[in-house]
């Protein structure tokens, strides 16, 4: 986005000379806006100004300013640089013994916005557990519940849908949500499940809204009206099972993605680190993955080649799918049903010659 | 003020200010890769630009020398060149260097990365130590295009370490550009600009010779060569680091390549279309050539050669003369490397000290060479100015005479 620029300008003091700050108060330093624009010096002083790479913590011993043409402009001094200012780039104008620092870069104080929500695929299953969903900003906590809505096809909303925590499930920087379906809606035979029935039911159609006005942690703007539509499909109530999955089996001695389609779609978080690649020594390949296909795929692309004539897939066994299936146990298996054992289940796949 | 502005703007103070000039034939600069640099004799340069496959000569005739050449030291100046530019050190890429013959200025070509593009840059470092960006918009030029310059598309074939697997750095490579050594080293001499480098789609080693003034005349002829520690005839890798020189009372070219074989090839088979094969004379050891200086000590003519992994050697141009050259055969069969007992083969130079390691070396003026030269311990990027005897900067090493009690004892 190069046509929307921020501009960050301070002026601080060099050296203690308090006051001196006015020089940009006044107004008389025009800082650039654009990379290609100059600095100008718009006061009647023809005081040379210089500008550096860097921060006025930086500044400007030892420095060289950088290169560019002066050209008196009215009154004043402007400066263009030879090669234009870069964005993300702080620098700082030295005038009179003053420091004025300015960064061009990318708007990042827009409007949030949701930018993604898992399971994201048109069809989700009737005993969906979990939905993500993403902001492009940091957002204030404690509105989930007033802000987000599960409502069927003709606008009515359900308000046990999902389950409520004193804590919201927030990532990190809070820029993901986790939203679990109340999961008494979902196991079979459960109070909640027999008087209210399940949330999602198969062959309707649903949406999940996410209500304007949500406000960002910093800058103070609310996010739009987000809303996912979606279909219910059957539920999914069987075991996952490597041997359902389809896998391209990559040529050796390339780069060649390896590709797996999964029956069904898995956790979009737990795909992130459930899957390992190992060579024919056992040792982990390092590479870059990625889900696809509304969490129903996943590419790696190898650092360095494909060796040997095999390598094996590694699961976690924890890794669920989207209605908190894992490869042990069903999330809604009946009492006393073993669970299978182990914490990985693996498959060969031969490399291509 | 946009780039494109500041160009149109540019042309028009060109047409203006060169209708006298020899250098006026080409209106709009349109360089965007600063690479390989040389000057003629009185202060032209010459600039290699890899991607348009074309050299740029600008006229930097005129300036005076000074009345004494001074030695030049600049510590951390990649730093201080991305100061100039505007950008971090880590924007930015030096490509080669160069010193003005008449004003002894320190002449650099630079890559500058920001918003995503990368600019073509010139600084110079003037005898005071300043560093300044070259205003190429203001400079008369002309510029010649590279007959057969080779597609811009085939990339490097990783060959990875033998059995392992290759790094990161292996699998980097599979993403350069064939093209990008097209212009490897020039070198000016007699009215002409002699150039190497690869050419043609199948890439073959390419030696170029064009007369300056550019009159739009180039012959381009293919060179082969025996390489004696691969034991094979090569007709693809180019021609890293050169010099014209008298040998056997005639004018040829000596040439370094890459692990590290030195040839001779007579100027007058430089002729269009040629196939050249040039005679072997030495392999001096693994290691890649990066820059071939003559300079003249005590009045003899001497070739100082600089390596990425070797300690620079140091050539008597009198040695070649009356030297066997290798052919297939001539030696025993096979590889051979640094530590067989035939290696080096045929080697008349000495391995001379050098205080950490010169990515850039040139002549300034007649007793120093002037090096960007990366410190061993500080990792820094340093241009300094060296004495051009062996051993020089002792005093950089810890010995004997470090000790006080050996002075006392004295």
């Amino acid at each position: 986005m190069l046509g929307a620029l921020r501009l960050m300008a301070s002026a601080l003091c060099a050296a203690g000379i308090s006051g001196s700050a006015a020089l940009a108060k006044e107004g008389s330093l025009v800082l650039p806006e654009q990379p290609s624009d100059p600095v100008i010096l718009t006061s009647a002083s023809t005081e040379m100004f210089r500008v550096y790479v860097g921060t006025p913590d930086e500044c400007c011993a030892g420095r060289s300013p950088l290169a560019g043409r002066y050209e008196h402009e009215g009154p004043g001094v402007s400066f263009a640089p030879a090669f234009d200012f870069v964005e993300g780039q702080p620098y700082t104008v030295l005038s009179n013994g003053v420091m004025t620092t300015f960064t061009l870069g990318e708007v990042d104080q827009a409007a949030p916005e949701v930018v993604a929500v898992y399971p994201s695929g048109d069809a989700i299953p009737e005993n969906t557990l979990r939905f993500y969903v993403h902001f492009s900003a940091p957002m204030q906590p404690h509105l989930a519940e007033e802000n987000i809505k599960l409502v069927d096809a003709t606008g009515v909303e359900d308000i046990a849908a999902f389950m409520t925590f004193k804590q919201e499930l927030w990532n990190a920087d809070r820029t993901r949500l986790t939203l679990l379906m109340d999961p008494g809606r979902i196991k079979r035979g459960v109070a909640q499940n027999q008087s209210l029935g399940p949330a999602l039911l198969e062959g309707r159609s649903y949406a999940l809204v996410i209500e304007g006005g949500w406000p960002a942690v910093h800058g103070g703007q609310n996010s739009p009206r987000f809303e996912k539509a979606f279909h219910v499909s059957a539920p999914l109530r069987t075991l996952p099972n490597l041997k359902t999955w389809s896998l391209s089996e990559p040529r050796a001695m390339t780069r060649a993605p390896l590709v797996v389609r999964f029956d069904r779609a898995f956790d979009r978080h737990g795909l992130a680190t459930a899957i390992t690649v190992l060579d024919a020594s056992g040792r982990i390949i390092d590479g870059h993955a990625r889900v696809g296909r509304d969490q129903t795929e996943w590419r790696f692309v190898p650092r360095v080649p494909w060796v040997g004539n095999h390598i094996d897939i590694h699961v976690d066994t924890r890794l669920e799918d989207v209605a908190g299936n894992n490869f042990r146990d069903l999330l809604d298996h009946a009492l006393g049903t073993a669970a299978q054992s182990g914490d990985t289940v693996t498959r060969r796949v031969m490399l291509a010659e | 003020m946009k780039p494109k502005e500041k160009k149109i703007v540019a042309t028009l103070v060109l047409a203006a200010a060169m209708t006298s000039s020899a250098m006026a034939q080409d209106a709009a600069l349109d360089m965007n890769f600063a690479g390989a640099l040389e000057f003629s004799d009185d202060g032209t340069l010459f600039v290699g630009d890899n991607y348009n496959g074309t050299i740029y000569a600008f006229d930097m005739t005129g300036a005076a020398a000074p009345s004494q050449v001074a030695p030049v030291n600049v510590g951390g100046i990649d730093v201080k060149i991305a100061d100039v530019l505007g950008v971090p050190r880590s924007a930015l890429a030096i490509n080669d260097m160069a010193v003005h013959p008449v004003s002894a200025e320190v002449f650099i070509s630079v890559t500058r990365i920001g918003n995503f593009e990368s600019a073509p840059a010139i600084v110079k470092v003037t005898q005071d130590a300043e560093i300044a960006l070259v205003d190429l918009d203001e400079a008369s030029f002309q510029k010649q295009a590279l007959t057969h310059y080779p597609d811009q598309e085939t990339t490097f074939r990783p060959r990875g370490l033998g059995q392992n697997p290759p790094l990161v750095r292996d699998i980097a490579k599979g993403e350069i550009k064939l093209s990008s050594l097209a212009i490897m080293d020039m070198e000016f001499h007699d009215g002409e600009l002699f150039v190497s480098g690869v050419a043609f789609d199948n890439f073959l080693s390419t030696l170029r010779r064009m007369p300056f003034p550019f009159t739009n005349e180039q012959a381009a002829a293919n060179v082969e060569m025996y390489h004696i520690s691969h034991d094979q005839f090569e007709t693809r890798a180019p021609i890293r680091a050169m010099s014209i020189q008298e040998v056997d009372g005639k004018t040829q070219l000596v040439a370094a390549y890459t692990c590290s074989p030195i040839v001779l090839i007579e100027l007058d088979e430089i002729q269009d279309g040629a196939k050249i094969s040039a005679r072997t004379l030495m392999d001096y050891g693994n290691g890649q050539p990066l820059d071939m200086v003559s300079y003249s000590m005590q009045g003899q003519e001497m070739l100082f050669l600089t390596s990425n992994s070797r300690s620079p050697h140091v050539i008597p141009v009198s040695s070649l003369n009356g030297a066997q050259s290798y052919t297939k055969g001539d030696l025993p069969e096979g590889g051979k490397s640094d530590m067989m007992p035939i290696m080096p083969v045929g080697d008349t130079g000495k391995a001379v000290m050098f205080d950490g390691m010169s990515l850039h070396i040139d002549n300034l003026g007649a007793n120093l060479f002037v090096s960007l030269t990366r410190d061993m311990y500080t990792g820094s990027l340093n241009l300094d100015s060296n004495f051009n005897g062996f051993p020089n900067r002792l005093h950089n090493l810890v010995a004997e005479f470090d000790f006080p009690q050996y002075w006392e004892d004295k």
